[in-house]
């Protein structure tokens, strides 16, 4: 397989757009820490990885669109779902005097993944509800399901080819990648925008605080003591295309705008089948996912030079990953490549995590950056490797990004540098 | 690029499913207390599909639900909201994700494959099947277990009232079907899939006859013109108003039970036929299912 990325656009605590993102990459110290929810009320005093833009802001700062708008209210997942998709294709095609995208004349398809959609409103509508059921305002539940950001970014992007949700939990949008992926692969299409939304909400910090999941200290990965997970929020979106496309756009002296981020070149979807939350100890259904993903990719294991671990901060998902990470890997002759979670940047962003990793990976990969397992004071000594601890600079060629999410869904993904054929 | 088709070797649907039944296909009863009537009831109908096809196991598992286990997603709410986060059990939460139906199949089957769950508003099983129908072509899978739930609860009723879904006396509508598709035939095949068609016009067909101008890029390879079904029922070539026909029932995943009920009851009496499955959506276009029944 090999699926050129030629524009990606991210939204998270890391930064709200990819420049800022980029120099976050290099350079983090500028960059607040997670701090307990500002934009909803709640009573858990909790860090959370906020996007620093409240909806007006969100609402504000968005390019106009003289024959559509936005409902009122919208919901914080679709707001910042519009925001990344807009950057990926203005950044893969150009843009308007008006700021949107100018298009290709195919038509473009979206595939994204979410976990809550529009959550964030329908518990200010249930509040209501159960006082008062006939009184409850109608426009905050609209938009309640999954498909409504999605919906709403098509419209606001001008997309007319394929559109799909899916919601597998915390792989959601690695999901989405990989489905996307397939149908170019196959010929069902030929430029496909996919990644995912999540907005912080009530709902899902009480749902992690009741597994007491959440840390109430910044989460430290792979750490010996580390207590949990800190949840985020935000948007990522790549714009895949074929290579065919590309190359007729050239034969119409359509250049593109700058060359690809990079390739996908395989990925895989296993099912761990041991429990609803919790991942099995010798991480089978990962195993299975990196294994299937490497292979998919016509690579070995020794030619994987980063892996973005799913890294949540939770003992038992980084036991579980760390585990898988070291049968798949431990017998290469230069040992298990450098891994790190970029999840203390972010936050643990859920439906979205997916495609935010798959971003912040190809970012590294043009930077020439290893961005290193912060907040890590110990490795756990019971795990059997270790998270890269300091930045590192080296030429990537290979990177393996892993998602994974309740009900033992587990993702894997391969971009690459260089095209598959060049590789192999 | 070849039109995916896949090959259909079993369907079973919520509508046949006796409830002594859930317990003899989900033994443990732990399991079945933790589950809500929706989930044990798909699960059931998902075990019930693959029972039916004769294979033990399958290579993928792909769900689709409108708006997925809302039953535990309100309890969550209402005991967040009267409790003040305060002392809430995890369970309903860990339960209220979408691919809940899709992750308990895997864990009963002990199933390792791909899974997957789709939610997109009226077109969740059109999503998923768009996903089946492409995974099929892909080495790797042989057999996809396909299926679809969407579940009404009290305040979702009344919430989907209000919003207008049931305006001319459109009837609420639950259920769960499920289907094993496999990319090559078998002696358990009962017809062949194709990609579903999103029908996005101007203007919503009014009769069969402008229903067949369509028609989706098959090409039937017999004389018979094809056959439409709406909700499972044959429409007949007459001149029959698809709109007189606005009494239809109301779900997200609609179609999955058209395409079981019309397995189901048509079965057997078109040979080689093509079949367009039609469902109707209130506030998003209309689908076509088309398959093609087994040559007698």
């Amino acid at each position: 397989m090999n699926i050129a990325i030629t524009g990606i656009g991210i939204i998270s605590h890391a930064g709200i757009n990819i420049e800022t993102t980029r120099s976050v990459l290099h350079c983090h110290d500028s960059l607040p820490p997670l701090n307990p929810p500002t934009l909803f009320k709640t009573s858990l005093n909790v860090p959370v990885g906020e996007v620093p833009l409240n909806n007006e802001e969100l609402r504000r700062t968005l390019p106009p669109r003289s024959d559509f708008t936005l409902p009122i209210p919208c919901s914080r997942t679709a707001l910042l779902g519009i925001h990344a998709a807009l950057q990926a294709l203005t950044d893969a095609f150009t843009t308007n005097e008006k700021g949107l995208p100018s298009l290709p004349q195919i038509p473009i398809g979206i595939i994204s993944g979410s976990t809550v959609g529009g959550m964030d409103l329908s518990e200010q509508f249930y509040s209501k509800f159960m006082e008062a059921p006939s009184a409850a305002d109608l426009n905050l539940i609209r938009g309640h399901d999954c498909a409504d950001s999605t919906q709403l970014i098509a419209r606001y992007c001008g997309l007319t080819g394929l559109t799909s949700t899916l919601s597998t939990a915390c792989s959601s949008s690695a999901n989405a990648i990989l489905l996307a992926a397939r149908l170019i692969e196959q010929g069902q299409a030929d430029i496909l925008l996919a990644g995912g939304c999540d907005a912080l909400c009530r709902f899902t910090l009480n749902g992690f605080a009741s597994l007491k999941l959440l840390d109430p200290a910044p989460c430290r990965p792979f750490a010996a003591d580390r207590a949990g997970l800190n949840l985020g929020e935000g948007a990522a979106y790549l714009v895949l295309q074929s290579t065919r496309s590309i190359e007729s756009a050239l034969r119409k002296d359509i250049f593109p705008v700058h060359s690809p981020y990079g390739y996908f070149i395989g990925g895989a979807n296993r099912n761990d089948a041991f429990h609803q939350t919790a991942s099995s100890e010798e991480g089978t259904g990962p195993l299975m996912a990196m294994t299937e993903a490497i292979q998919m990719a016509k690579l070995t294991p020794d030619k994987i030079d980063y892996i973005n671990a799913h890294g949540t901060g939770t003992r038992n998902n980084d036991m579980s990953e760390s585990n898988a990470i070291a049968s798949l890997f431990s017998k290469n002759s230069q040992g298990i490549p450098p891994f790190s979670s970029t999840k203390p940047l972010t936050g643990h962003t859920l439906g979205a995590a997916g495609a935010i990793e798959a971003v912040l990976s190809l970012l590294m990969m043009q930077e020439g950056i290893l961005f290193p397992n912060l907040n890590m004071t110990t490795p756990d000594p019971l795990l059997p490797a270790a998270p890269l601890k300091i930045k590192s600079t080296l030429p990537i060629t290979h990177i393996l990004s892993n998602s994974f999410g309740f009900g033992g869904n587990d993702t894997s993904l391969i971009f690459s540098s260089n095209s598959s054929h060049d590789t192999a | 690029m070849i039109p995916p088709k896949a090959y259909i070797a079993a369907f079973s649907d919520s509508s046949e499913l006796k409830p002594e039944l859930i317990s003899s296909l989900i033994p443990n009863a732990g399991i079945r207390r933790r589950m809500n009537r929706l989930t044990r009831s798909a699960i059931a109908v998902g075990l019930q599909a693959l029972s039916n096809s004769g294979l033990s196991q399958v290579d993928a598992i792909i769900t689709a639900s409108g708006l997925g286990l809302l039953e535990e997603s309100e309890k969550f709410l209402r005991t967040l909201i009267e409790n003040n986060e305060q002392y809430l059990n995890p369970t309903p939460f860990i339960y209220s994700t979408f691919n809940t139906v899709g992750a308990q199949l895997a864990m009963l089957l002990k199933n390792h494959g791909y899974n997957m769950t789709y939610t997109h508003r009226n077109h969740s099983f059109e999503s998923a099947l768009i996903d089946a129908l492409s995974l099929l072509q892909t080495p790797q899978t042989n057999s996809v277990l396909l299926g679809a739930f969407d579940i009404l609860t009290p305040s979702s009723e009344q919430i989907l009232r209000r919003l207008g879904s049931f305006r001319h006396d459109r009837i609420p509508f639950e259920g769960a079907s499920f289907f094993v598709l496999t990319n090559k035939p078998s002696s358990k095949t009962w017809g062949e899939i194709y990609l579903p068609q999103i029908l996005s016009l101007p203007k919503e067909p009014s009769t069969p006859k402008e229903l067949l101008t369509l028609n989706p890029s098959i090409s039937p390879d017999s004389s018979l013109p094809p056959l439409i079904t709406w909700n499972g029922q044959v429409l007949s070539s007459s001149e029959m108003d698809i709109q007189v026909k606005k009494k239809y029932p109301v779900s997200p995943t609609l179609s999955a039970y058209a395409l079981w009920n019309t397995l189901y009851s048509a079965h057997g009496s078109y040979p080689s036929q093509v079949c367009l499955i039609y469902t109707q959506y209130p506030g998003m276009p209309s689908t076509l299912i088309p398959i093609r029944f087994l040559q007698s």
